[in-house]
């Protein structure tokens, strides 16, 4: 007989997109937190432009912008038609050359740590390239950066972590072309910044950030300002303004390697 | 899909006037024509030869490119700046020397499995700034 207390009884468990989401939502009674939750891996919460009212359709189609699918509505930009990234499922691809999105400025002034998930497929180590800035992290404070890679050869991804200091960690052996789920951490006043690759090992710095909460600024998708862009494809992408636990690490990873199962 | 795919690279000279004429052919065309390029066998940081812009554009700005007609490009911006409350400060002359001078192409930019790339068949490689 069906238990009347059957979580599962109106069509089984949660998706790991809904259990995503909710983590947003900071758990009971909690506020909600910043941050943004991209899926480049359906056309139907994709744009072809900025403007937001035109639906991407097919393969080859610009992303003018992504839907935001947190609380929050941080919905990435990019007017300019020839630099909006192409949709190629589950991916969105990002040329190298001119290819980025930017969100209105996010408020992080509330916390100083923050975790960033993201599946991804990086396509060169030609030179520095920049998937995430919050803003630069050699002259700005209360910033993060992820650049893949961090320089010409190098096959890596480097997470930088500032407060008034910058620090980074380095996840190496990547050779483009390369798929893996990304996990970046940081905590400014722990101090910690860390980084794994696939759920692997984290490789963790503890040296000093220096003092304050991130800023209210604007994030950047794929380089910084006019250079320094990311070449290869994102296909889940989660920014969240706290540390995630173990557990909600499981969900949000487990949610982004849906689309490309690269996870063991 | 509804667009068409282009990698168009300008040289350096002729930047402003391929940035003004893209923006006034549509509010889309607003930030074309920013990454710089440099010879691929030289310093990355070295001031920029060429203007690279590159992805997914409008056919009716595709089919305008194809006719290299420096009249049609001109009377076609002209109308699209006015549409817009932009100020025309491009020339049929210098549309003619913008189109006689760029590369416009359906090749990506990087090398894959179809083609060299652009910039490779170019010998220019992207301008590396602000790191």
């Amino acid at each position: 007989m069906m238990s009347l207390i059957n979580p599962y009884r109106f069509g089984g468990p949660p998706s790991l997109e809904s259990q995503a989401l909710a983590i947003f939502a900071g758990g009971l009674g909690a506020g909600g937190l910043q941050g943004l939750m991209l899926d480049l891996s359906k056309a139907s919460s994709l744009y072809t432009d900025a403007a937001r009212t035109t639906l991407v359709s097919a393969a080859g189609d610009g992303i003018g912008s992504p839907s935001d699918l947190s609380p929050n509505g941080n919905h990435p930009t990019q007017a300019t038609a020839t630099a909006r990234p192409l949709w190629a499922s589950p991916y969105a691809n990002f040329d190298g050359v001119d290819d980025s999105w930017t969100t209105a400025a996010i408020d992080f002034t509330g916390t100083d740590s923050v975790t960033i998930v993201t599946a991804l497929r990086k396509a060169a180590d030609d030179a520095t390239r920049i998937l995430y800035s919050l803003g630069n992290v050699n002259t700005e404070v209360g910033t993060f950066e992820i650049w893949a890679p961090q320089a010409s050869g190098f096959n890596n991804i480097a997470s930088f972590a500032k407060g008034t200091t910058s620090r980074f960690v380095s996840n190496t052996g990547l050779v483009s072309p390369v798929t893996f789920i990304h996990t970046m951490q940081m905590d400014i006043s722990a101090p910690l910044v860390r980084a794994r690759v696939n759920g692997g090992a984290w490789v963790s710095s503890a040296l000093s950030q220096g003092t304050g909460n991130l800023g209210n600024r604007l994030l950047q998708i794929s380089g910084r300002g006019g250079g320094l862009m990311f070449s290869g494809g994102t296909c889940r992408q989660y920014v969240i303004g706290k540390i995630l636990s173990d557990a909600e690490l499981a969900i949000v990873e487990a949610w982004a390697n849906e689309p490309v199962l690269v996870l063991p | 899909m509804s667009e068409a795919f282009r990698t168009m690279i300008v040289i350096a000279a002729h930047g402003a006037v391929a940035r003004a004429v893209a923006a006034a052919l549509s509010p889309a065309g607003h930030g074309m024509f920013i990454v710089g390029l440099v010879p691929a066998d030289g310093p990355a940081d070295a001031e920029p030869t060429h203007f690279i812009s590159t992805g997914a554009i409008d056919p009716q700005f595709a089919d305008l490119l194809a006719l290299n007609d420096a009249q049609a490009l001109f009377d076609a911006s002209v109308a699209g700046a006015a549409a817009q409350g932009l100020p025309v400060t491009w020339t049929v002359e210098d549309c003619a020397a913008l189109l006689a001078t760029s590369d416009v192409s359906q090749e990506q930019p990087y090398p894959n499995e179809a083609t060299s790339g652009a910039l490779a068949r170019l010998g220019l490689q992207i301008q590396q700034v602000g790191k």
